[in-house]
Formats: structure tokens, C-alpha cells, sequence
């Protein structure tokens, strides 16, 4: 342990002498500090609680791991063509010893400034809580929206097969397909349909949700429950209705009048006495059946959620600040494996490469739609062929990997006031921190064994 | 020259080859061809060659920074790669290859704790090396900002701060001044006396000739001569007489002697001092008038047993 806390240390006093280091703590100080005072939000308390968050801490975490990354690709690069590194391999050091020392040692620089930039960018919150000249309820709204740890619970899916089913087999007896059109997409425009359809509330109809039970822990917590309406009728523009919470047999324990809503996301506070102990709460909406009523449509992808408060903001904060320190651990060894294989330069460039290449793909999967694949389609004509299914197979994996490396930003849930629970923070834990740096630690140790570190650099 | 030679070897290279390839593994530049080697405990053994002839690279190989393309190796009895036979190596480069940034002392502590040293023992040995290297005042500046020759010190200082058994010298006294390089040579003598084996390699004939017990002269990688130095350097046709200085006449009737017996005229000169001698004796007067304090020549705990 001597040896890795050794080598630790040479490596953090490597990274803080540097002059990147001492060029990289202004470029932070400007951006935590100088980017929130002179942004202009929409004037209001949530807006620029908003611009701390998501544009300061999210352009923070960006530019560190820029910068992690980089000194990451240089720790070993570095030290193998300067020939410093011949120096220590002649020492009893084992390669691990040195690929571990190094990434501690780059951990501890990360730790350093996430920390600095986490203190200031809670400060500055803080500061402008206290200044702002908010009223009550903005301020209410802010605590109980933004600077908070919510969790999301959705609706239990429904399974529309059947309906998609028999809405393709009327299809195919009129002869309403076209001839060239492959099967797959036949049943993802069905599918589609079907779900819009469900989705929408004629006037005067209801539409009921059902939620697994939950606890909300204090009966004085509000709940909330979101939605999002895509369009509120063909020709008219807003939605009017009743929301009603309660259970199977008693659906109307709370109710709240909805009038004339627009498209977007909307929030109704909920009171927890509302929400049933250990049995599935049941939300509905009924549409208005009046002469200026019209259609509600809701978001299918986006559906309704009860957001429930789950933490404080502040442990939610450090949570965030933790994920984010995984994210800089794993771009730590990422930059050491490539490092121990390619000189500086290539380093850098094969890294900063290979991250631009993960988000490109994640966009890239995302177009990825599923095979579906049942007797009923086989009896319609539908068949599957092994390659298709080999290469949706290998596209799922790449898109579980993908979203397994850039699923984990604390960001974007921080400023929807959403939870970073305990859960993700341990997932993230595993996979950003233990996982995926031991199994580049154990490639980029073994390359550094089989590396000859005399040999000229060209 | 060493006396407490044994017969174990602590080197031993059998047929090496090293072949340096290009990118697509073509072979490019054969460094090392055939080399045959044994180094024995205790032995001061010096690597002779011109620019090119291999000496580097066998060094690497010895120390797992290079693989062969074929032949064996043992160091130590071990395989160069072994880390636990490095406990007992101590090795200093032909560069000193120091972190610029890092203070004398931050870099000896470094070391130290690559050897898995004790604090305690550390700093003594440290505190040592320092006042051996006559680094002991420049200790907290950044090795970054020293001169050639006290990086080469700070060098020579971590190759030994585990008391190696085996010390493989690259270049050792290249950037020294004269003194400096009187105190490694000295420091080579008095590891060699306490069993301590050591590997030199240098240009400085002149320096290898001082310490030396054996030589292997290497070109184009390949062993030329490798043999004891004296009885490398001997001339056996002919030999020295040393006697006090004579009066003009009485040199008259010993050579007329000589003449006479050998029935040759014999050569006269005067034995002289080298100058490495004249500015060592020069340079010590100079401290002794200016009353500093002289730097050990070597840290007790390498002199002792």
C-alpha cells in the first residue's frame, strides 16, 4: 500500500504543479462563480436556481472531465517518454501498483476540485436563496420543486397486444397495407396508434391509471402528480377537467378541478392523505363534456407520474456530487488504459475520440426499434430472419452499454427537483467506479506489462 | 579492485539477442547479438563499447525495461521481470531521469517508498545520501533547478538508498566534476569490499580502468574482449622499475648496470601524478582553508557492514 500511496501522491503533485492545473482552477472560478452572477435567468427564483444547477454544475463537470481526462492520458504517457518511468519499473513495483497509484492519485486531484466547485456552487445557491426577493410561494415552489429529492412513480403498464393485434389483422382482410412495407413497421405504426389512442380523452370520457402502492413516509409530505398534455384538442387550445386520487373502491379521496389547460407539463399537489397505505392508488381524469370542450391528449412516452418527496436537497446535492466523482474515476481510467498503450498525443486523441463516438452512438441507438416477434405475426407473414436477430441482439447490448456509461447524469434530475437515490448512487457506484475502471485497470495493466518502456518513442 | 569476489554469478546472459522492429515488426537494428555474460558476486564489472554497441540495451534487458528477441537472462537468479529480485538492484540510468518538480528530498522519499521503507530508516538514509551527494543545503529545491552534475547526484543517490546487492551504473560519472567522480569511484570500491556487485558501463576508459576487476568490449553487439583488466592492460614484453630520485651521476652507473644486463638502452622518465590527482589534492586544500565542511564520501550505512 506504501508503493500505490507513493506513486498516488506523485502522481496528484504531478497533476497540481502543472500549469494546466493552476490554468483549469480559473477557468473553474469563472465558470462557478462569474457564470451565474452575470447569466440572466427568466427573473424568477426557480430560473436561476436553474441556472446554477443545470448550466454551472453541469459546464463544471464537463470542463473537469475534459481535464481529467486529459492529465489522465498524460500520467503514464508522460513518465514513459521522459524515461521517468524506467526509474520506478527498476523498483519492486508491480505494473497494478503503478496503474492503481496513478489513478488514486488522479482521483484525489478530482476530489479536490469537484469539491471546491461543489462547496461554491452550493454557496452561491444559498446566497441567492437568501437575496432573492421572492415571495412565499415562489419560494414554496422552489423548495418544493427544485431544492428537493423527489421520487417518480409511474403508472402500471397496460399490454395492448391484443388490440394491436387485431387492429393489424382489419388491416390486412381490407387490404390496407401496402405491399412494400415491411411487417416490422406495420406493427410500430399499430402499436403507436393504439397507444396515442389510449393515451386520449374524448370529452365528456374518463381515463383511469393505477399505481403500485407506496409509502410517502410523512403524512404531511404533498405528493404531486405530473403530466403532460401533447395537445388539447384539434382546434381548441385548452383542456378543462377533474382529477380525482383515491383507490378501487373509494376513487375520490381527493379531487382538483382543472380549467382550461394548456399543452406542457403540468404539476397538481396532492396531499398524502390522499394516497392509500399498501394498496394501488388509482388516479382519473374526466374530460368536460361541455360546449367548449375538447380533446385531452397525453404524452405517451412522457407518462403520468406521483412524484413523492423522498430527500432533502442537500443530501441529494452531495449524492450528485459523488456521481459526478464516479464519471471523473472512470474518465481517470480510461485516460491511464490508453496511456499505458499510446504516447501522449494519440493518447489524447484516441480518448477525447472514442467519448465524442459514445455520445454520437447513444443517439444513434436511440433509432434502434425493437424486433417484434410473436405467432401471431409469424401466422400474418412476418418472419425473422437469424442475422436480423443477431444484430438486434448485438445493438441491444451496445445500446445497454452505452446507456450504462451515460445514463448516470445527476444533473438533469437535480433541477427537476428528482431524486438521486440512493439506488442510482450505488448502480453508478458499480458501474462507473468498480466495474468499468477494473476492467480497464486489468487491460491497461496488462499492456503495461507487455509494453517494452525503453524503447524509443516515435 | 574488488577482493571479496565469489564464484556465484549474479548476471548471466546466455546468447542474447535483441532485434529492434518497426511498426509492421520488420526487423530493423540487431543491438545485441550472441552476447555471452557472467558477472560474479562482489565483481566491479565494466560494459565497454563505441556509440551503438549495445551496452545500453543489454543494461534494459537486465532490468525487464527491454525484452530479448531471444537467449536467457538471470539476474539475481531470477528473471529480469521479477519484481522481488529488484529489491536488491539499484540502478542509475544514463540520464538521471528525475521529476523536474519534485525537491532533492521528495525525490528520495519517493524512492524509499517504492522499497516499501520504514519512515524512521528512511529519512536516516536519506539525511545520508544528501550529506553524500553534498546535496544536504539544496535538499528542499526542485531537482528541476539543478546542474547537470547535481542531478547525476541525486541519481546516483536513489540507485542506492536500498543498499543494493547489485548496482548497475550507467554513465555514473558523466556531468561530475573531477572530485565527484573520485567519490563515485571510491563509493564503487567500497560497495565491491562489502560483496556488493557492480555493473558499470561507460565511456570514461580512464574510470573503468580505476575500479574495474573484469571488462567485455562490445561492437555491433557483439563481445570483442572480455577479460581481467590487469591482465588485459598488461604489457608483458616489458616492465617498470621505480626507485627514489637519483643524482646525474649516480643515474650514470645504474643505467650503465642495466645496459649491461640487458644489453638494451633501457627508457628513464619521471613517474607523474595525473591531474585528476592534482585538482582533487587542490580542491580539498581549498576547503580546508575555507573551513566548510566536506561531504562524506561515502553514507555510513554503505560503508558499513
Amino acid at each position: 500500500m506504501t508503493k500505490i500511496a507513493a506513486i498516488a501522491l506523485l502522481a496528484f503533485k504531478t497533476a497540481v504543479r502543472s500549469k494546466l492545473f493552476v490554468s483549469l482552477m480559473v477557468v473553474l472560478a469563472i465558470t462557478v462563480i462569474g457564470l451565474p452572477l452575470t447569466a440572466k435567468g427568466d427573473g424568477t427564483l426557480a430560473g436561476d436556481i436553474t441556472i446554477l444547477l443545470q448550466y454551472t454544475l453541469g459546464l463544471a463537470a464537463i470542463i473537469l472531465g475534459s481535464v481529467v481526462l486529459w492529465s489522465a492520458c498524460g500520467t503514464i504517457a508522460h513518465d514513459i517518454q521522459e524515461k521517468q518511468i524506467q526509474l520506478i519499473v527498476t523498483k519492486p513495483v508491480h505494473r497494478y501498483q503503478i496503474w492503481l497509484g496513478k489513478w488514486f492519485g488522479l482521483l484525489l486531484m478530482s476530489a479536490i476540485l469537484l469539491s471546491f466547485v461543489g462547496v461554491t456552487v452550493y454557496a452561491l445557491l444559498c446566497w441567492r436563496i437568501k437575496n432573492s426577493h421572492a415571495d412565499d410561494i415562489e419560494r414554496t415552489g422552489v423548495y418544493s420543486e427544485i431544492l428537493v429529492g423527489r421520487k417518480s412513480i409511474t403508472s402500471l403498464s397496460e399490454s395492448f397486444d391484443d388490440e394491436i393485434h387485431q387492429r393489424m389483422d382489419w388491416l390486412v382482410e381490407n387490404d390496407r397495407i401496402p405491399e412494400d412495407m415491411p411487417y416490422q413497421e406495420i406493427y410500430t405504426k399499430t402499436k403507436r396508434r393504439v397507444l396515442s389512442e389510449k393515451s386520449t380523452v374524448a370529452p365528456g370520457q374518463s381515463k383511469r391509471w393505477v399505481f403500485k402502492p407506496f409509502s410517502c413516509g410523512d403524512s404531511n409530505v404533498s405528493v404531486y402528480l405530473r403530466f403532460h398534455l401533447v395537445s388539447a384538442g384539434m382546434d381548441r387550445k385548452t383542456v378543462s377537467g377533474v382529477w380525482l386520487v383515491g383507490t378501487e373502491q373509494k376513487p375520490d379521496i381527493f379531487r382538483s378541478t382543472m380549467d382550461k389547460c394548456r399543452a406542457g407539463s403540468h404539476s397538481i399537489l396532492v396531499p398524502a392523505s390522499a394516497i392509500p397505505a399498501g394498496i394501488p392508488t388509482v388516479v382519473t381524469f374526466i374530460n368536460d363534456a361541455g360546449e367548449q370542450a375538447a380533446t385531452a391528449m397525453f404524452d405517451i412516452d412522457d407518462g403520468l407520474k406521483l412524484l413523492v418527496r423522498w430527500s432533502g436537497f442537500k443530501m441529494n446535492f452531495l449524492r450528485a456530487i459523488v456521481v459526478i466523482f464516479f464519471y471523473m474515476g472512470l474518465l481517470s481510467a480510461f485516460g491511464l488504459t490508453a496511456s499505458a498503450v499510446f504516447s501522449f498525443p494519440v493518447a489524447v486523441f484516441a480518448s477525447y475520440a472514442a467519448v465524442v463516438m459514445l455520445f454520437i452512438a447513444r443517439f444513434v441507438v436511440l433509432t434502434n426499434q425493437p424486433i417484434h416477434t410473436c405467432s401471431r405475426c409469424l401466422e400474418l407473414g412476418y418472419k425473422v430472419s437469424e442475422v436480423q436477430i443477431a444484430m438486434h441482439k448485438v445493438i441491444n447490448g451496445v445500446e445497454y452499454f452505452i446507456s450504462s456509461l451515460t445514463g448516470y447524469d445527476p444533473v438533469p434530475l437535480m433541477v427537476n427537483g428528482m431524486v438521486v437515490s440512493w439506488e442510482f448512487t450505488g448502480k453508478a457506484l458499480f458501474l462507473l467506479f468498480i466495474l468499468y475502471p477494473f476492467s480497464l485497470g486489468v487491460i491497461g495493466v496488462y499492456l503495461l506489462k507487455k509494453r517494452e518502456l525503453a524503447l524509443p518513442i516515435i | 579492485m574488488s577482493s571479496t569476489i565469489n564464484g556465484e554469478p549474479v548476471i548471466k546472459v546466455t546468447n542474447l539477442t535483441k532485434i529492434f522492429r518497426d511498426f509492421w515488426r520488420r526487423p530493423k537494428v540487431c543491438a545485441v547479438d550472441g552476447l555471452d555474460l557472467e558477472v560474479k558476486r562482489g565483481e566491479i564489472f565494466g560494459l565497454l563499447g563505441p556509440n551503438g554497441s549495445g551496452k545500453s540495451t543489454t543494461i534494459k534487458i537486465l532490468l525487464g525495461l527491454l525484452h530479448p528477441s531471444s537467449g536467457e537472462v538471470s539476474v539475481m537468479g531470477a528473471s529480469p521481470c521479477s519484481v522481488k529480485a529488484k529489491s536488491n538492484i539499484g540502478y542509475l540510468p544514463e540520464e538521471s531521469y528525475l521529476y523536474p518538480y519534485l525537491t532533492a528530498r521528495e525525490a528520495l522519499e519517493f524512492y524509499g517508498r517504492l522499497f516499501d521503507m520504514t519512515g524512521t530508516a528512511r529519512k536516516e538514509r536519506i539525511s545520508q545520501l544528501l550529506n553524500m551527494a553534498g546535496l544536504t543545503r539544496e535538499a528542499d529545491r526542485p531537482v528541476g533547478e539543478f546542474s547537470k552534475g547535481m542531478a547525476r547526484r541525486v541519481g546516483l543517490a536513489q540507485a542506492l538508498i536500498n543498499d543494493p546487492q547489485l548496482v548497475i551504473l550507467d554513465e555514473p560519472t558523466s556531468g561530475l566534476d573531477p572530485i565527484g567522480c573520485r567519490q563515485v569511484k571510491d563509493l564503487m570500491l567500497t560497495l565491491a569490499q562489502r560483496g556488493k556487485t557492480i555493473l558499470l558501463s561507460s565511456h570514461l576508459l580512464a574510470d573503468v580502468e580505476d575500479v574495474c576487476d573484469r571488462v567485455v568490449i562490445l561492437y555491433k553487439g557483439r563481445t570483442r574482449v572480455c577479460g581481467r583488466i590487469n591482465e588485459l592492460l598488461e604489457e608483458r614484453e616489458s616492465m617498470r622499475l621505480t626507485i627514489p630520485s637519483l643524482s646525474p651521476e649516480k643515474t650514470k652507473e645504474v643505467l650503465a648496470l642495466i645496459r649491461k644486463a640487458i644489453n638494451q638502452d633501457p627508457e628513464i622518465d619521471r613517474p607523474s601524478k595525473n591531474l585528476e590527482q592534482i585538482f582533487i589534492e587542490v580542491v580539498k586544500q581549498a576547503h580546508k582553508d575555507s573551513e566548510e565542511s566536506c561531504p562524506d564520501s561515502v553514507a555510513e550505512y554503505l560503508s558499513s557492514d
